[in-house]
């Protein structure tokens, strides 16, 4: 018999007995779901967080900071620098002659969270005339797009849901200034639901001393990235640095994100090394009770690698099995969640990339487990195990 | 004591079973006692804080308040005293050495920024120099200054003359005993920077309202606001406890993960410690079955059993705990709050919970036994 024939007969064999190992297959199926289950949980929070950040980017769009910051809210550019910016190659103008920029300034007003009635920041952030054709994937789905020249804001899904009084109708107060909210909207379920938009000349008129915090730029093509970068690095004048808004987005990302993923890989690692030692108890008490039945099988002409993979294969069976559980048990517990984290509001979400991951340290945890038992099994002298009860 | 032979022996029968298990609750332990130990840690800390102290800003934080708020907040009931803090930006010869820059006046108390070693001295010393400045030991190392040093600041914040270049000498230098890694501020005088700023002048960021009626906090922080309701410029008073609560959950709240990685946990504990349980009773029935008909009471092979499972949980709880002691700090750093201790209580209660293990998981196994009749023990064996 070669090797392949006797590892399907041995895995038949193992799984004709399973249901009589029943209790100690569903302790290791138990701990690998909680195991599992616990590390997911805790990295969906990072993992949608990011994915919400790193969804708002588009290849051919470019983010101006001043020269050192590495993020917008620690950014200042003179007001001075944008006509310059306006005029650097490659970027994209519409029908009347106009670069497609945002030159942006933000505004935080405190508000009060629907549910915890807590004072949190809301990201009012205001907009430069081109903003539509910057950023096309903002639709409004309530209401209308806020008139320029006008004191008027339209706010993020997100938002909305987050803290009170930003409904269409609404109205709120920036400076002690009202403005009417005229319309909610949505954009992919990227970071800009967490924020709202008003005109940028609003918030100057409000804040006449105040510099950019950004300046976003649509390019023909993501191909004049890199020559635009250089122009801007070029003139010292601009004060300021151009990065691509995809590089932008990982660097927001990393930033609102590392410690909460540095939490799950150590509170995951931590649960997979428990899971790992009372799998492989389980195995062993597997192992030794059916020690007589593997003695049997070498006895008669099964290859020590046969026994050696059928075992470890159940392991990962039942490995899976948890893994699946756990996922399962996850996403009932967390899916449509909401959580806040640096201003960025998401939709918690268990989706096939997390599963994956927590299949994997499933598979990880059981050929750990198993592989020390099966071995024990396969090499056992024959007449030995034969001979003991 | 004349037990113990038999407990060890009981221990010991399979020696595999017992040190993975043990393996298992030692890290299921790790895992409970930090997560335990740092929500402790944190709660220590908030309640270490001051509690006569309110801390003023302006509702909108890209606004400062007018110095005259501090005039009209003096005059409320129950205030003790008032203390400037504002903060400019500022580095030290180039971008990338950033300064956490604090300006401060009014009735200066320096505990505002840490439990700081001789505060009253170092308070005098600024005092007595216009130009003084006091520096946390950490930076005084970093950049190598020393008292009596002349430090340059460079800050976006111009001078009359139109430079950003403001000079210091340093007349202080502060430790944080308890957790020296937070001593980072270069704090100097408020009166320097009024005197000598080009534009901006009578505004500050936060002031800080020490009570002398701890009772009153409340009242108090509900009149400051009051005051100001409908000027153009609100202000939110909150304690000094609320704002440090907020930076501990600034980037999100791990007091909700810590529940639940710690309750899921303690299940795995209790499926892994409950079946290694059984299986050790199970493997030796008949022995047990033999004790009873010996004539041994019932309450004392129980009693065997349950000690059996109170060694293994406490001993892998006491080591998963005192790694858990080791790597505190290193835990502690990661969520970004080095200054926090884990209180002496934290392990003793993770061990009450050893015990609770203990207990339940040799439960199944005691009741079998009950109903356990010798034959049916001694049969079992074959």
């Amino acid at each position: 018999m070669n090797t392949a024939k006797q590892l399907v007969a041995v895995i038949r064999f193992n799984f004709m007995s399973l249901p009589r190992r029943l209790s100690s297959s569903m302790v290791t199926v138990s701990c690998i779901a909680l195991a599992v289950g616990v590390m997911l949980g805790v990295l969906s929070l990072s993992y949608c967080i990011s994915r919400v950040i790193e969804s708002s980017s588009r290849p051919n769009r470019v983010v101006l900071l001043s020269e050192g910051a590495q993020l917008e809210n620690m950014s200042a550019i003179p007001r001075t620098a944008l006509a310059a910016i306006e005029d650097l190659p490659g970027i994209q103008r519409t029908k009347q002659g106009a670069a497609i920029v945002s030159a942006e300034v933000w505004m935080l007003p405190p508000l009060r969270e629907r549910d915890s009635d807590k004072r949190a920041a809301l990201v009012v952030r205001g907009v430069g005339p081109e903003h539509a054709a910057l950023r096309p994937e903002i639709v409004v789905v309530e209401g209308r797009m806020f008139r320029s020249g006008l004191n008027e804001v339209v706010v993020g899904r997100r938002a909305k849901e987050r803290f009170a009084g930003l409904s269409v109708g609404d109205t709120t107060r920036l400076r002690n200034v009202p403005f009417s909210v005229v319309g909610v909207f949505e954009s992919n379920g990227s970071v800009r639901e967490s924020e709202a938009l008003v005109d940028v000349q609003s918030l100057i008129s409000l804040r006449p001393k105040a510099r950019y915090q950004s300046i976003t730029v649509l390019l023909d093509s993501a191909a004049a990235i890199p020559e635009f970068i250089r122009a801007v690095a070029r003139n010292p004048q601009l004060q300021s640095s151009a990065l691509s808004e995809t590089e932008y987005a990982q660097r927001r990302a990393t930033d609102a994100t590392r410690l909460m993923e540095l939490m799950a890989y150590l509170i995951g690692a931590i649960m997979a090394a428990a899971a790992t030692f009372s799998a492989a108890n389980m195995m062993f008490t597997v192992v030794d009770a059916r020690k007589t039945e593997f003695a049997t099988l070498r006895a008669i002409g099964f290859g020590s690698t046969a026994i050696v993979t059928a075992i470890c294969l159940e392991s990962a069976l039942l490995a899976l099995t948890g893994a699946a559980l756990g996922s399962s048990a996850v996403a009932l517990i967390v899916n449509g969640l909401s959580f806040t984290s640096r201003r960025v509001t998401t939709e918690l979400r268990i989706d096939w990339h997390l599963i994956s991951i927590g299949a994997l340290w499933a598979c990880g945890i059981a050929i750990l487990s198993a592989l020390v038992p099966s071995i024990y099994a396969a090499r056992l002298p024959v007449a030995t195990a034969l001979r003991e009860p | 004591m004349k037990y113990l032979p038999l407990i060890w022996a009981g221990l010991w029968r399979s020696p595999t079973r017992t040190t993975l298990t043990f393996l298992s609750i030692a890290c299921a332990f790790l895992l409970i006692g930090s997560l335990y130990g740092i929500n402790a840690g944190f709660d220590e800390a908030i309640r270490r804080i001051d509690a006569k102290r309110l801390v003023v800003g302006s509702a909108d934080w890209s606004r400062a308040m007018p110095i005259s708020y501090k005039h009209a907040i003096e005059q409320l009931p129950h205030v003790h005293s008032t203390m400037i803090v504002t903060q400019i930006g500022g580095y030290y010869q180039e971008p990338a050495n950033l300064l956490y820059v604090n300006v401060v006046g009014g009735d200066v108390d320096l505990t505002v920024f840490g439990p700081i070693a001789e505060a009253e001295k170092l308070k005098t010393a600024l005092a007595s120099t216009r130009t003084g400045l006091v520096v946390g030991r950490q930076l005084s190392q970093q950049f190598g200054w020393k008292i009596g040093d002349r430090v340059p600041m460079t800050s976006g914040t111009l001078r009359h003359d139109g430079s950003g270049v403001w000079e210091f000498d340093v007349v202080g230098i502060y430790d944080v005993p308890s957790a020296p890694e937070t001593a980072k501020f270069f704090i100097f005088n408020y009166d320097y920077l009024e005197e000598a700023r080009a534009e901006g002048q009578g505004v500050t960021n936060q002031l800080f309202v020490e009570t002398d009626c701890e009772q009153c906090t409340a009242q108090l922080s509900r009149a400051i606001d009051q005051q100001f309701a409908t000027s153009d410029l609100p202000t939110a008073t909150v304690s000094e406890r609320e704002v440090q609560l907020a930076q501990a959950t600034a980037t999100f709240d791990f007091r909700i993960v810590t529940a639940t990685v710690g309750i899921a946990s303690l299940m795995a504990l209790l499926i892994v410690a409950g079946t290694a349980m059984a299986q050790s009773v199970s493997q030796r029935l008949a022995e047990l079955a033999l004790m009873k008909a010996l004539g041994f009471e019932y309450s004392r092979i129980a009693g065997v059993v349950l000690a059996e499972a109170m060694c293994l949980s406490l001993s892998a709880a006491a080591v998963g705990l005192i790694v858990a002691t080791l790597v505190y700090p290193n835990v502690a750093a990661i969520v970004q709050a080095p200054q926090i201790r884990m209180p002496l209580y934290a392990p003793f209660v993770c061990l009450g919970l050893a015990v609770a293990v203990a207990v339940l998981s040799s439960m199944v196994p005691v009741t079998k036994l009950r109903k356990l009749s010798v034959a049916q023990g001694l049969v079992k064996q074959r």
